[in-house]
């Protein structure tokens, strides 16, 4: 029953972002290839840089989907970070007059974003697949590579629209840790460029692992280690609960304070 | 399955605290902690509450605006979290607590219908099932295809009404949302709410006493937050009202010189025969009536001051609830800084838009004979039946004048001495009705 609750909310959401507009679900694909074609013109051709490690022929195209991968991931979070704050604030019906289980809030705000995530990468594999690299049999752990990331983005969501319930302020720092989230990530250049000094740094982003293997599965065809998956689906896995008994503390008082 | 005594709602000890001007830290701190915040560091809207309900009983709450009922309501359903005492609920609640809350205004009536089933648990399935029910509780019409931003509140309230009542709900908790629908919509509720009896507990909010009376064998009324009063529902309504009927009832000791109306009314003076009937029924014309206020917008030269405005009973009591049809006094006491040669004193009512309904003088009263004594005080006084008013808020703009009303000199106008607001009511047409004094309808055969 809380399964269909879910559903019926997410889609909700997903439709409700684009409701009115004329192109309709559509701008989740039109948005993110905007962005790409800005962010490849502006690095080929302006900055003439090049990707590591990427064949010449390869080209613009391959720098594309380097830079597109990390994109769409960064993107999911880049989302939760920036809705997340405001996100019972903003639904204080649900709170105040409605009986709902509150701590689907939250979950309905991924699930969204995630919906966005799925047409990316679907977006990713077909334009790879057709004039890239190709499809490779490694792109079937794909859900390994994002349950990580998903579970990550759902404790964040919790423990962010929690405080932010309280703190109102809460949600301009975390518009500006979107904004830094796309530098410190290993989105615009790859693992390997960033001075040895700064890896360990990296290392603790909880976007690093995640875009390193969706590039190295779906343009190499390598497929991610499976210990890495495992300690990284633990880790957030715990976060997550953690960050869900916080909520659940805390939601109580969301009423005394809206 | 369950036996006849077995409780449904069980409020036991109950106060809230709500937070004033603490710091979101502070707030926090005490969420994580699960503490509530303490009395004196809020605002107390409600404590040391008691009361319980049996399966299938039906109860009334009473009491005036800010007693606590609403706080109360949604403590029960869940939505606040008591800062002491316990709330046990045995059964699946539905309530409707506001207008169209949990209802997104940009998606369809459709669409809603089946958000706000799931919410409640049910299926797509049960929903597709129950439908054609829904719609046709609702009767909205075609309307059920657009978006419920375009909805008048009539709608929105048929909709979330009829949602509700096919939920299967154990416990239903009904705020006065109902006072928005049309008579029709109302009369639809009260029979399905008096069928829900009898498989269900029912709590029922409302300033109506009338149809407290009529739905529910038990009432609890709320006063400042406390429980004043609590059992059988007529008593309880009844002690109600009269507590209401006697606020601001203090007995001054003033000079007055007394204009006397022309045509005073006596037990001869026609009475609509309805009256009788719609007193009892929910299409009762309850008018609340808001304390004078002397700080209220005003002008004039200053030389007599207008003190008190007042709505009285026939007998001279002070009113806060008045019935329209019945018969009023309206007084006005002004208080004279020196001797008005020809004073006039007279009153407008007026409704929300500013449009005057109806309003006199004493000029044609006191024109031919000279007002006789004197004094520091005057007082006028208007006997009269007040008019049945559609649903909506009303003030009564009182003045004092010298002279005649072709020529005075305005010595003091207060815009909205007393103010009305009125609930239910039976008014067809037109910006107010009459007590009739007779109603015919005849069947005539005339040949051709």
């Amino acid at each position: 029953m809380r399964l269909e609750l879910l559903y019926n909310l997410t889609m909700r959401a997903v439709q409700a972002r684009y409701r009115g507009s004329w192109l309709g679900l559509g701008w989740s694909l039109l948005g993110p290839m905007l962005m790409l074609v800005l962010y490849t013109v502006v690095f080929t051709e302006v900055m003439r840089a090049k990707w590591p490690g990427l064949a010449d022929e390869q080209g613009k195209l391959g720098f594309a989907v380097m830079v597109y991968s990390g994109m769409v991931l960064h993107a999911l979070i880049a989302e939760v970070l920036a809705s997340s704050p405001m996100l019972i604030v903003g639904q204080s019906n649900y709170v105040k007059k409605v009986i709902f289980p509150l701590d689907l809030l939250p979950v309905v705000a991924v699930g969204a974003a995630a919906v966005n995530l799925l047409v990316g990468v679907g977006l990713l594999l077909l334009l790879n697949g057709t004039i890239g690299t190709g499809l490779h049999a490694a792109a079937l752990a794909l859900p390994v590579i994002l349950l990580p990331l998903l579970l990550f983005a759902l404790g964040l969501a919790w423990l962010l629209a929690a405080l932010g319930t309280f703190f109102r302020d809460l949600v301009q720092l975390t518009n500006f840790a979107a904004t830094a989230l796309l530098f410190v990530s290993p989105v615009l250049y790859p693992k390997s460029m960033v001075p040895h000094l700064m890896q360990p740094l990296l290392k603790v982003n909880p976007l690093t692992w995640p875009i390193e293997s969706l590039r190295a599965a779906l343009v190499n065809g390598i497929w991610p280690d499976w210990f890495g998956a495992l300690l990284h689906i633990i880790v957030f896995a715990v976060f997550a609960r953690i960050a869900l008994g916080i909520y659940r503390r805390v939601q109580g008082s969301f009423a005394d304070v809206l | 399955m369950y036996s006849e005594t077995m409780k449904a709602i069980e409020v036991r000890h109950v106060a809230k605290v709500f937070p004033r001007g603490q710091h979101p830290w502070r707030m926090l701190w005490h969420a994580l902690r699960r503490q509530p915040i303490a009395a004196a560091e809020g605002y107390a809207a409600l404590s040391d509450i008691s009361f319980s309900l049996r399966r299938g009983q039906t109860v009334g709450i009473i009491g005036r605006n800010g007693a606590g009922k609403s706080t109360l309501l949604q403590m029960i359903c869940g939505t606040l979290q008591p800062s002491a005492g316990e709330i046990v609920v045995h059964g699946k609640v539905a309530a409707l607590l506001e207008l169209g809350a949990g209802f997104n205004l940009e998606f369809t009536g459709r669409e809603n219908v089946y958000l706000n089933a799931s919410l409640y648990g049910l299926s797509r399935k049960q929903v597709d099932d129950r439908l054609a029910d829904i719609l046709a509780f609702a009767e909205i019409g075609d309307f059920v295809d657009q978006p419920v931003k375009t909805y008048s509140s009539g709608m929105f309230v048929r909709l979330a009404f009829a949602v509700l009542a096919h939920v299967d709900a154990d416990i239903l908790i009904i705020d006065e949302a109902l006072a928005v629908g049309d008579a029709y919509f109302n009369q639809k509720c009260m029979r399905f709410l008096h069928a829900f009896r009898e498989r269900g507990t029912l709590l029922f909010v409302s300033h109506d006493t009338s149809s407290v009376m009529a739905l529910c064998e038990h009432a609890v009324w709320l006063q400042n937050g406390r429980v004043r009063e609590q059992g059988d529902a007529k008593t309880v309504c009844e002690s109600y009202l009269a507590d209401l009927f006697g606020t601001h009832n203090k007995v001054m000791d003033v000079e007055t010189a007394t204009v006397t109306d022309a045509d005073p009314t006596d037990e001869k003076t026609p009475v609509d025969q309805r009256h009788q009937w719609l007193s009892h029924s929910n299409l009762r014309n309850d008018l609340e009536v808001f304390a004078f206020d002397p700080k209220g917008r005003r002008f004039g030269e200053g030389a007599a001051q207008i003190e008190h405005v007042a709505l009285l009973s026939e007998v001279g009591q002070p009113l806060a609830w008045v019935v329209g049809g019945e018969r009023v006094r309206l007084t006005i006491r002004v208080r004279l800084a020196q001797p008005l040669a020809n004073p006039i004193v007279g009153f407008y009512m007026k409704d929300r838009l500013g449009q005057t309904l109806f309003g006199d003088n004493t000029w044609l009263s006191s024109c031919h004979q000279p007002l006789r004594g004197d004094g520091n005080v005057l007082e006028a006084r208007f006997h009269f039946r007040m008019p049945y008013l559609p649903a909506g808020d009303y003030s009564f703009a009182a003045a004092v004048g010298d002279g005649n009303p072709a020529e005075h000199v305005h010595h003091d106008w207060v815009h909205d001495a007393l103010m009305l607001r009125a609930q239910g009511g039976p008014v067809s047409g037109g910006l107010i009705g009459l007590p009739m004094q007779a109603v015919e309808l005849e069947y005539y055969r005339v040949s051709a």
